[in-house]
């Protein structure tokens, strides 16, 4: 009775949407901050009611619980890292947002950070590249993760359509002003100091090359 | 010599004709407790075979036969005899697992260049020729052929090796070290038995003069081959060389598959039942009285039969029991029609169903058949148990208790409906990119369903809801019904109404704020109320274009999706009843009337298809 119930209420429209917001700050010693921001608010329904069942497609759905301790655990191995500090994760489950925080002291802590941590769950393919930013304090190159080389196989044709109407937002911040962007695709915002690139996620999943950028900023006067 | 020679061509001429009337029905092992036979002469005369291997039932048979080796071929190259049935069956008792299909064989030189994995393997002695590949065996006997795979069931295995493991896990926490076994006399006496090997060979196995040491995994693996030879040897020496079949034992599935209906199937649900994993506590603890109980499964069998006519398919099924259980299931399913569901089911309901039990009459029916069987038993725990039983009879109020919870039951799919839904997103500041998060809201469709409780006891309901209400202000009492706020996936609020004889569970505003005494001359016509009176508990209507356009697909798999989409491009409707419970069976049927472009054996092997994998 219960998944006849919830099969009868559990239908949801396809305008439903995920969103990805990266946002990088980068201080001229090298060290910086870190926001990334997963957005299901759009998903609530589906979420909610892939939730309410035990298992979809023959896989186990996690209860909250379980997604909690998962992040608990995430928490502990970032904690870990050499060179990150501050690190905060914060779970809205009324709207299903999920942020992660952290202060890095240099970029190859930070990558080593998030490959230790990313490796730890198990859900990354071998031979995954971790190698996304370099940051020399005045010309930055970045790209963002190839999620095709986590494990999202499970990905279908209706998930498909969410990552269409999914945006990947990604944030590049600086103490001075910026003096070249190369992706065209990028906006430069009014005070010169940030960097703004959107892209469709479908698109980012299809060619994570187009979030590619290289970013240089003027140097520090004396 | 020329009598020598007329009695030899009779001899030659009688086997002949016995190894040539062979059919694909006879074989099928009598070990198959359930059989889903396609008659082809009748299916493959509407459909190309071309169309007829695009289906999943039939892919299933492919991955089976053409084990991964021969892509891209067909069964049409494979050189079957569709002139015969195509028979697919599984049974499974408490050692074995027998699984497999028989089918007619036109071309043995086509066959075997699909079945290229199947090495010959003997001829036997009536002149039937056995083939093997990995795990399957393939007899040919005349123009029919039979692939068979069996197997241990996997608690017989751990039952017959569970000492071995114990003492490898002693063993190995002892030393710290690749584990070796030792193995106890009884357990080297189970395994002996279960695989009947000679005693010595097992010893030199066994032994650790051989020098030979083997883990757990590997010896259970050795055990596992050698009980899948010998189940295989028992079923071909009693299925081919002996011509015991289930058609040959068994009358009434012998009676089955001669019908001329496009498909029928076969289950033997007393096998199933004594088979139930479930029930092993049950088989463990009260063995004498779980006897009792197959008795009473023990003619509990369904057969079902489907028909294909100019723009309907039908599908009759019987489901078949003895006079016990005919008793228990007569007084739970002959039951008046509640009027009180009637008056909620809206005429342009696009789905909707009526299960209409009686759960204190099938208790009292079950407490007076089944009391004596257990009442016969002097076992310790069976007294204790059966006098709780007895004492609960007597104090519970049943009145009160099954006036509460009558079992009757109907559910209504009544659309889709929009609601609001809030969401979050992001406000970026054109000067830094700084961005705020706000609040919007979207409109979501969710489909909108109505369920009914037959209970004559809704005012508990109300005194819940209202104990409840001082809790939490998410449940409010409004003018003739409770409002649950955002119960529904954390976004749509559910209407609870406690009528006199229903309790009403709906996400439908329409039928608290217009229709809380029922959707009156808006309800369903008298023509159909009167089709659902003649029918027994079981009555459903659904119409294809409404319900399957808004099915929510997001809960099924890649190919329940596949089915659906097929069935969403047809109109029709489809119509599930039961007839009244008699004694000894009860007939349900399936009727789906079709309007659509595409062929009629299309649609109805597009219905099986939907059974198949529904069914999967």
């Amino acid at each position: 009775m219960r998944h006849f119930f919830l099969l009868g209420l559990l239908i949801f429209s396809l305008n439903s949407c995920i969103e990805i917001l990266d946002d990088i700050s980068f201080n001229t010693d090298g060290s910086g901050d870190f926001k990334y921001t997963i957005n299901l608010s759009s998903s609530k329904l589906k979420i909610n009611s892939i939730l309410a069942l035990d298992s979809l497609d023959g896989k186990k759905v996690p209860s909250k619980f379980e997604i909690e301790n998962k992040i608990g655990e995430l928490i502990k191995i970032l904690n870990c890292q050499e060179g990150i500090s501050d690190v905060i994760i914060s779970e809205d489950y009324e709207h299903y947002i999920f942020k992660i925080m952290l202060h890095f002291e240099n970029v190859d802590f930070f990558l080593t950070a998030m490959q230790a941590t990313i490796e730890s769950t198990g859900d990354v393919a071998d031979g995954a590249s971790f190698d996304w930013i370099s940051w020399d304090g005045r010309v930055l190159v970045r790209e963002v993760p190839d999620l095709n080389t986590f494990k999202f196989g499970m990905i279908q044709q209706d998930d498909q359509q969410l990552m269409k109407s999914g945006m990947y937002t990604s944030i590049s911040r600086f103490n001075n002003p910026v003096e070249n962007i190369n992706n065209p695709a990028a906006v430069l915002s009014k005070n010169k100091r940030a960097v703004m690139l959107r892209n469709s996620l479908f698109d980012v999943f299809g060619n994570p090359a187009i979030m590619e950028n290289t970013i240089s900023v003027l140097p520090t006067e004396n | 010599m020329l009598i020598l020679k007329k009695g030899v061509l009779f001899v030659f001429v009688l086997i002949q004709s016995s190894l040539f009337s062979q059919k694909s029905e006879d074989l099928i092992p009598r070990n198959a407790s359930t059989v889903f036979s396609i008659n082809n002469i009748n299916l493959l005369q509407k459909i190309s075979i071309d169309e007829l291997v695009q289906y999943d039932f039939m892919e299933e048979l492919h991955q089976e036969l053409f084990d991964g080796s021969t892509a891209g071929k067909t069964l049409k190259d494979a050189g079957l005899d569709f002139d015969q049935r195509l028979n697919i069956f599984y049974g499974k008792d408490n050692v074995y697992e027998v699984t497999g299909f028989s089918f007619g064989v036109k071309n043995k030189d086509q066959l075997f260049k699909v079945f290229d994995d199947f090495e010959f393997v003997e001829t036997l002695s009536n002149g039937a020729k056995r083939y093997s590949s990995l795990f399957n065996s393939l007899i040919i006997f005349g123009n029919s052929g039979v692939l068979l795979r069996v197997q241990p069931t996997d608690t017989y295995l751990v039952h017959m090796t569970d000492s071995l493991n114990y003492y490898e896990s002693e063993e190995t926490q002892w030393a710290g070290e690749t584990s070796e076994w030792i193995v106890d006399d009884a357990t080297e006496a189970a395994v002996a038995e279960a695989v009947q090997e000679p005693m010595e060979d097992l010893e030199e196995i066994l032994t650790e003069e051989t020098g030979v040491f083997k883990t757990y995994w590997e010896v259970r693996d050795s055990i596992d081959v050698s009980m899948q030879v010998k189940g295989m040897q028992g079923i071909i020496d009693e299925l081919i060389l002996n011509k015991i079949s289930l058609k040959s034992i068994d009358q009434r599935f012998k009676t089955q598959i001669e019908k001329e209906s496009e498909g029928v199937f076969f289950i033997d649900n007393s096998r199933n039942f004594s088979n139930q994993g479930g029930l092993w506590y049950f088989q463990t603890m009260y063995p004498i009285v779980n006897e009792d109980l197959k008795e009473l499964y023990s003619e509990n069998y369904m057969t079902g039969d489907l028909y294909l006519d100019s723009n309907e398919v039908h599908f009759d099924v019987q489901a078949n029991y003895g006079d016990k259980l005919g008793a228990i299931y007569s007084d739970m399913n002959n039951n008046p029609l509640n009027k009180d569901f009637i008056k909620y089911i809206p005429a342009d309901a696009p789905a909707y169903f009526i299960y209409n039990v009686d759960l204190r009459k099938a208790y009292e029916k079950a407490y007076e058949i089944l009391l004596p069987i257990l009442k016969d038993k002097k076992d310790n725990n069976m007294v204790m148990n059966l006098l709780a039983i007895q004492l609960l009879d007597k104090l519970v109020d049943k009145k009160a208790f099954f006036g509460a919870y009558k079992g009757g039951l109907f559910a209504t799919f009544n659309g889709v409906k929009e609601i609001t839904t809030k969401r979050i997103e992001y406000e970026y500041n054109e000067d830094d990119f700084e961005y705020t998060e706000i609040e919007t809201f979207a409109q979501e469709e969710i489909p909108v369903f109505t369920i009914g409780f037959a209970s004559e006891r809704t005012d508990l309901c109300e005194m819940v809801l209202s104990d409840l209400s001082r809790l939490t202000s998410r449940i409010e009492k409004k003018e003739g019904y409770w409002i649950l706020k955002d119960v529904i996936l954390d976004a749509a609020p559910m209407y609870v109404v406690c009528t006199p004889k229903v309790l009403l569970l709906s996400n439908d505003l329409s039928l608290v704020v217009d229709h809380l005494d029922g959707y009156g001359k808006g309800a369903i016509s008298k023509k159909s109320v009167k089709k659902i009176k003649k029918s027994g508990v079981l009555y459903a209507n659904l119409d294809l274009n409404q319900s399957l356009n808004e099915f929510p697909r997001a809960f099924l798999d890649e190919r329940q999706k596949n089915v659906l989409n097929n069935l969403k491009t047809k109109s029709g409707s489809i119509v599930l009843k039961s007839e009244l419970s008699e004694l000894n069976k009860t007939d349900y049927s399936l009727h789906y009337n079709f309007e659509s472009s595409s062929g009629k054996a299309s649609q109805f092997l597009d219905m099986i298809n939907a059974l198949f994998i529904l069914s999967k």
